[in-house]
């Protein structure tokens, strides 16, 4: 054979020996990708079968089967994608010596040289300026990192001995508190509002639609996500959103589902770790006549006037809670209450609704907990009801003393309460349900049996207390001692809390399941059922006889009732 | 969008072992192979380097040279899945210092005798008994050629990351180098990504830039240049008499041949005196740069480093399965606070110290570079820069005329 006959065949086999490296390397990529899929579905339809029964022979002879069945697959894929990827690499190496081998016979030709050979001289000169070049570069490169990756990342503290974490944000100008609230009358006149999480603190007297036949009135889109509720005020409706990133609070006319405004938070310190379903603006806002007050996971309290104007904003200690922080403030006269239970640190922060600065903060030894607070009025005295992890305490609200608690709670308690006649109604999934007396936190009934919602907090109705679960059941007790009523099972389970509007229980389930319910003492009826076709976990406002509902998709639509 | 996809490809389905009650677990165990003996290694290690000496030295022949490295890889590249490594044995050895921890003498051996051949015949081990080296000297096809000064600023790179890296082993920041081993996946077989494709860039690279990963990232490769430096045996082009023909200079990838220096008129003298005299003024400023820059790095370096992580993780509220998992020990939070404390001070101070080195190193560097050699009329080699693979033979004609004689 001749030299370039042996030449051309080395070409040949080392083109070859590319040509199937490269093929089986994708063809062995997509396999290990492809058989990703059927493992998944394996196992996850034999996690389901072992839900079931296994004392059932047949069952369980099934699994075995099944079980043997994908395993072997699996197995048999796994020695398939072994054997490939060993092939691959003897290939490799076949190429390396393919290579190695038409070095080894065929010395490189002789060549005529090129050009004029190196300069010495003119060389060092080009390194300098290649060195100089190289300095300009990396000078510039750190400097824009700097300025730009840095602050954009917020740029990780040093680790500091004794770090507390941030209290305050100082950079504003503080307003000047001039005037004052009555909290009676202040919260009369939220009874016709929708200002805060379940409506307002005293019986809301908001009119239901006409009828449960909806149309919709109009539908906003909501730029940033969030599951906290809708809140309104006269024509008003304002709701929160973030991203993480930005945090802000946007405002729609209640009649047109116009956006007037949108006010973005300062960025906030930290970006917190949260779960999706919780998501950075989980809590509800507050409003009250010249006022709106929207809290973000984050720890950043911002105060807004209706036009949408900056008051003030404070930067609580970074809440670093599990799932993420989704308590919602409390709006009580002159003080927005914030329930601050984080992994660490359980603090009830009062702020002054003015000045944001905190009136009054109490911290206890308790649990993480995603409660909000209940604001009630007791012998014309304002108070504030908290449940968390093993307490439930009552606070004086122009003082934060804390004036009884109960250690009764347990678990994860994300529910909130419900006050009435100086009884403090509460009812969360390995919490508690019960009754406390709001003067001395005795414990009217407790009812141990039936199962508690874990999510949606319970709704009074006159003499019943009715829990929604998030399972679909809803259970009512009696409200006087706490002895289970009757059950109602319905297809899908409630995360937002039903609320009592106009002699009714109004819910809207997982699926967008409006409900207009009228319970009675044996039976719980559905008067009113409305398909929105969109899923809903936050409470629903009422404004003029219709309904804004915030759906998952963070659209916000208003439904009126058909006439 | 190409992390997503790694990510895509890297995770591995598995499928977990059975319920049944009756099913035991087999347990598993490994038959040690004679080649798993770390002195068996050294062994083949020093007749490798000896093999490759006299391939060099000796024989002075392009052809034994490929054998060496084709033998080379098989050996330490796929059968010891790449071992010596370049990249992990530095970490180790000053791991192993740093902490006073045990270092088994095998691989003390493994890290030293490269270290010391290069004292006495420069980079032998480069040329084909260090695996990653050996794969690039076969897979290179055709030649680009990256010009001269920018070869030498770039080869700045494994000075910086031979630092960074060595501060990071010594405050047990672990072995993120190793990540970077580009050709590992080849050795181990294992194509998970992001790894196989860095390995694919690197290969794809090495076809047409001459031993990329030697000359610009491996960390290794800094110390065999510093040893090389000081190589009692001098290679030469050719035994016979210099013609000065510049194909060696042209048949040589690595940028490893020194034309011949003249002796340079006296305004090229001049001009070499202000380069020099520039450069060394700049030294003061250098060293301030250079720990300014590793005091910037130190954040970044510290940020790795799991005590550290993990108290960032507790104040920004992080719930992480390392948060989850501290808060299962004994360890209080102030206990873990002072010990990333002291952590952080320690790297603050090694990070600047590693700058103000690397300040030095470009300085001594640049000026090396710009002075004039001595007065020489042929070509020659700088050890510290041949990686021993004998194309410069191959390509001289006076080598092959005269090995044309002894046929």
């Amino acid at each position: 054979m001749r030299n370039d006959e042996i030449r051309r065949t080395l070409r040949f086999l080392q083109w070859t020996a590319l040509t199937f490296i490269l093929t089986l390397g994708l063809l062995l990529a997509y396999d290990m990708y492809r058989s990703r899929a059927p493992i998944k579905q394996a196992q996850d339809e034999l996690a389901a079968l072992k839900q079931q029964d296994l004392a059932d022979a047949k069952l369980s002879q099934t699994v075995r089967d099944l079980d043997y069945l994908y395993r072997s697959a699996y197995f048999q894929t796994k020695d398939k994608q072994r054997r490939g990827v060993l092939l691959l690499g003897i290939a490799f190496f076949v190429l390396c010596g393919l290579f190695g081998a038409e070095m080894f016979w065929f010395a490189p030709k002789l060549k005529v040289p090129r050009g004029t050979g190196a300069a010495p001289e003119k060389e060092r000169r080009q390194l300098l300026v290649f060195a100089s070049c190289g300095i300009v570069v990396l000078v510039v490169a750190l400097a824009v990192l700097r300025v730009t990756l840095v602050p954009a990342e917020k740029k990780p503290a040093r680790v500091a001995a004794g770090d507390t974490g941030k209290q305050t944000q100082p950079d504003e100008v503080k307003p000047v508190q001039t005037e004052t609230i009555d909290l009676a009358a202040a919260l009369e006149a939220e009874r016709t509002q929708w200002p805060q999480f379940r409506g307002s603190t005293l019986p809301n007297v908001n009119a239901l639609p006409a009828n449960w036949d909806f149309q919709e009135k109009w539908n906003s889109p909501v730029e940033l996500p969030g599951n906290g509720s809708p809140v309104v005020w006269d024509d008003l409706v304002f709701v929160s959103g973030s991203d993480g990133k930005t945090g802000a609070v946007s405002c729609y006319d209640a009649t047109t589902g116009a956006l007037k405004w949108k006010t973005e938070a300062p960025p906030a310190a930290h970006t917190p770790e949260i779960t999706e379903d919780t998501g950075y603006a989980a809590s509800t806002p507050c409003v009250d006549a010249k006022r709106v007050y929207a809290v973000f996971a984050s720890g950043d309290v911002l105060c807004l006037d209706h036009d949408g104007t900056t008051l003030w904003h404070k930067q609580l200690p970074d809440p670093v809670i599990m799932y993420g922080y989704a308590s919602s403030p409390l709006l009580m006269g002159d003080k927005l209450i914030v329930q601050y239970d984080l992994d660490e640190k359980q603090t009830i922060f009062a702020l002054n609704v003015f000045t944001g600065e905190i009136a009054w903060q109490t911290e206890r030894d308790a649990s993480a907990s995603w409660s909000s607070p209940k604001g009630l009025v007791v012998d014309g005295k304002g108070m504030v009801f908290t449940a968390g992890n093993r307490l439930a305490e009552l606070f004086d609200l122009e003082t934060g003393k804390q004036l009884w608690s109960q250690e009764c709670m347990g678990g994860e308690v994300a529910a909130s309460a419900s006050a009435r006649d100086g009884k403090i109604f509460f009812s969360n999934s390995g919490a508690f349900t019960g009754a406390f007396n709001a003067s001395d936190g005795t414990i009217i009934f407790r009812n141990d049996d039936s199962p508690a919602p874990d999510v949606a907090s319970a709704v009074l109705f006159g003499d019943l207390y009715l829990l929604f679960g998030s399972g679909g059941t809803i259970i009512a007790i009696d409200a006087a001692d706490g002895h289970e009523l009757y059950e109602e099972d319905l297809d899908n389970g409630f995360y937002s809390s039903p609320v009592t509007v106009g002699g009714k229980i109004v819910a809207v389930d997982m699926d967008g399941v409006l409900y207009e319910f009228e319970p009675g003492s044996e039976k719980l009826e559905t008067v009113g059922k409305y398909e929105l076709g969109k899923s809903v976990v936050c409470v629903p406002a009422f404004h003029k006889g219709n309904v804004i509902l915030r759906t998952k998709d963070s659209a916000l639509i208003c439904l009126e009732a058909k006439q | 969008m190409i992390p997503r996809l790694s990510l895509l490809f890297a995770a591995q389905a598995r499928f977990p072992a059975p319920e049944f009650e009756s099913y035991t677990l087999p347990k598993m165990s490994l038959e040690e192979l004679a080649s798993d003996s770390v002195l068996w290694r050294v062994l083949l290690l020093a007749v490798f380097l000896a093999a490759g000496t006299w391939s060099f030295y000796k024989l002075r022949s392009r052809k034994a040279l490929l054998a060496y490295s084709l033998a080379g890889l098989a050996v330490f590249g796929f059968i010891f899945a790449s071992c010596p490594c370049p990249v992990g044995m530095f970490q180790n050895i000053a791991e192993g210092i740093a902490n006073g921890s045990y270092i088994q003498p095998g691989v003390l051996l493994l890290f030293a005798l490269p270290l010391a051949v290069a004292l006495f015949a420069g980079r032998v081990f480069c040329g084909g008994a260090c695996p990653l080296g050996a794969i690039q000297e076969l897979l290179h096809w055709k030649s680009v050629f990256v010009p001269r000064p920018l070869d030498r600023i770039l080869r700045l790179i494994p000075a910086l990351l031979l630092l960074i890296f060595t501060v990071c082993a010594i405050f047990g920041i672990g072995f993120p180098l190793c990540y970077l081993e580009p050709y590992l996946p080849v050795f181990l077989l294992d194509f998970a990504t992001p790894f196989a494709i860095l390995s694919a860039v690197f290969l794809l690279v090495g076809l047409f830039v001459s031993r990329p990963f030697c000359r610009y990232v491996c960390p290794y490769g800094v110390l065999l240049r510093f040893f090389s430096y000081f190589s009692l045996l001098k290679p030469r082009i050719t035994s016979q008499e210099c013609v000065n023909c510049r194909l060696c200079e042209q048949g040589c990838p690595n940028g490893a041949i020194l034309p011949p220096e003249g002796a340079g008129s006296t305004s090229e003298h001049r001009s070499g005196f202000r380069r020099i005299s520039m450069l060394t003024a700049l030294i003061p400023f250098a060293l301030f740069a250079g720990g300014l820059f590793g005091y910037f790095c130190a954040p970044v370096l510290s940020s790795f480093h799991r005590d550290v992580r993990l108290v960032r993780e507790l104040d920004a509220g992080i719930r992480s399965e390392a948060v989850e998992a501290f808060e299962s020990t004994t360890t209080t939070r102030e206990e873990l606070r002072t010990r990333a404390v002291k952590l952080q001070n320690g790297i603050l101070l090694a990070s600047t110290a590693a700058g103000v080195l690397f300040g030095a190193v470009v300085m001594a560097e640049l000026i090396a570079e710009a002075r004039r050699r001595k007065e020489e009329e042929i070509y020659t080699i700088d050890p510290s820069l041949c990686f021993c693979c004998g194309r410069c033979y191959a390509a001289c004609p006076l080598e092959r005329k005269e090995k044309h004689h002894e046929k």
